[in-house]
């Protein structure tokens, strides 16, 4: 094996352990907020180590490794997205159980929200339902 | 919405897009490129009509002038994503593998300084990818983030970390995109909102 291939193995080995300590964070963690946290932060870094390897191997070839750069980019930018997307569904709806946090200041906004406190703010939400 | 906004709509006539749209028409003409592999003359010009169609259908809103990037700035906070990106990702491959029970957690109140719409999504963002922190809701009027917390620290004391952190990313992203509106001590621009008045 080249140098190429074995900086390409321990790139991409290491990007496969991040994504599968991510997917068992999936299944361990205890609630929706902790899951997103796993899907998140080593799932991105994990499929960036990998996209790192795969390119090492392609080095010469410009037009696929832009490509690749273009998936890692919009990994990036998207997921941040997606997560706080369904973290404030989560919340709103009030399914995601909450005794587990020790404060929740957002449930306190709502509250405040609801007794007209922030007549400026969005003009959202019945307070969620306390779980 | 005023009518020097520069927005462009859609229409027979066709008008030509407001030259604030210059930096997302760039843009989507790289992209495009990017994804045919390839810079010849066919794809360019392919490119450049697919981008103007869709900034004519969907038009972006547009920012006023802002201050110019600072690329030290830009530099600098991109290494400091990259080395938050890596600590975050090893802390919750942790907590997800290691015995023992997961951390506890919190959702905390942290404010923002910046009015800006493009600060505050900014912030938001780069935030959801370091250590310990995912949002969960924003309230724009008061700039208010709403975070999803890991414990790891002291519990009391997990309010004022996660502000205080929230506070440092803050700093560097106003450094990065918008270089002294910190200096001056003023909030930063009321963007969007000005723009629309």
């Amino acid at each position: 094996m080249s140098v190429d291939d074995w900086v390409s193995a321990v790139l991409m080995l290491s990007g496969s352990l991040l994504a599968l300590a991510a997917g068992i964070g999936m299944l361990r963690f205890p609630d929706l907020w902790m899951r997103m946290h796993a899907g998140t932060k080593p799932q991105v870094l994990g499929l960036l180590l990998v996209l790192a390897g795969v390119e090492v191997q392609l080095v010469p070839d410009a037009s696929a490794v832009v490509a690749l750069l273009f998936v890692g980019l919009f990994q990036l930018v998207t997921a941040p997205v997606a997560s706080h997307l369904l973290a404030r569904a989560g919340h709103r709806s009030g399914v995601v159980p909450r005794e587990q946090l020790l404060q929740d200041d957002l449930r306190v906004f709502e509250l405040e929200c609801a007794a007209g406190d922030h007549p400026e703010s969005s003009p959202h939400k019945e307070p969620t339902p306390p779980t | 919405m005023s009518p020097d906004t520069g927005t462009t709509r859609p229409g027979l006539r066709g008008r030509l897009p407001h030259r604030r749209q210059l930096p997302i028409l760039t843009w989507m003409v790289v992209f495009w490129c990017g994804l045919w592999g390839s810079v010849s003359p066919v794809v360019v010009v392919g490119g450049v009509l697919v981008a103007l169609a869709l900034v004519a259908v969907f038009p972006m809103p547009t920012l006023p002038p802002a201050p110019l990037p600072s690329v030290v700035g830009v530099v600098r906070l991109g290494a400091h994503v990259l080395v938050d990106l890596l600590r975050s990702s090893l802390q919750v491959a942790w907590f997800a593998v290691r015995p023992g029970p997961v951390p506890a957690s919190a959702i905390v109140a942290a404010p923002l300084r910046s009015r800006s719409d493009a600060m505050i999504a900014a912030t938001a963002e780069i935030l959801s990818l370091v250590p310990g922190t995912l949002v969960v809701d924003i309230d724009v009027p008061s700039g208010t983030l709403y975070l999803h917390a890991l414990v790891t620290g002291d519990p009391e004391r997990i309010g004022d970390d996660v502000r205080a952190s929230v506070r440092r990313m803050e700093e560097r992203v106003l450094a990065a995109l918008a270089p002294g509106a910190l200096v001056d001590g003023a909030e930063v621009a009321d963007d969007v909102r000005e723009a629309r008045r």
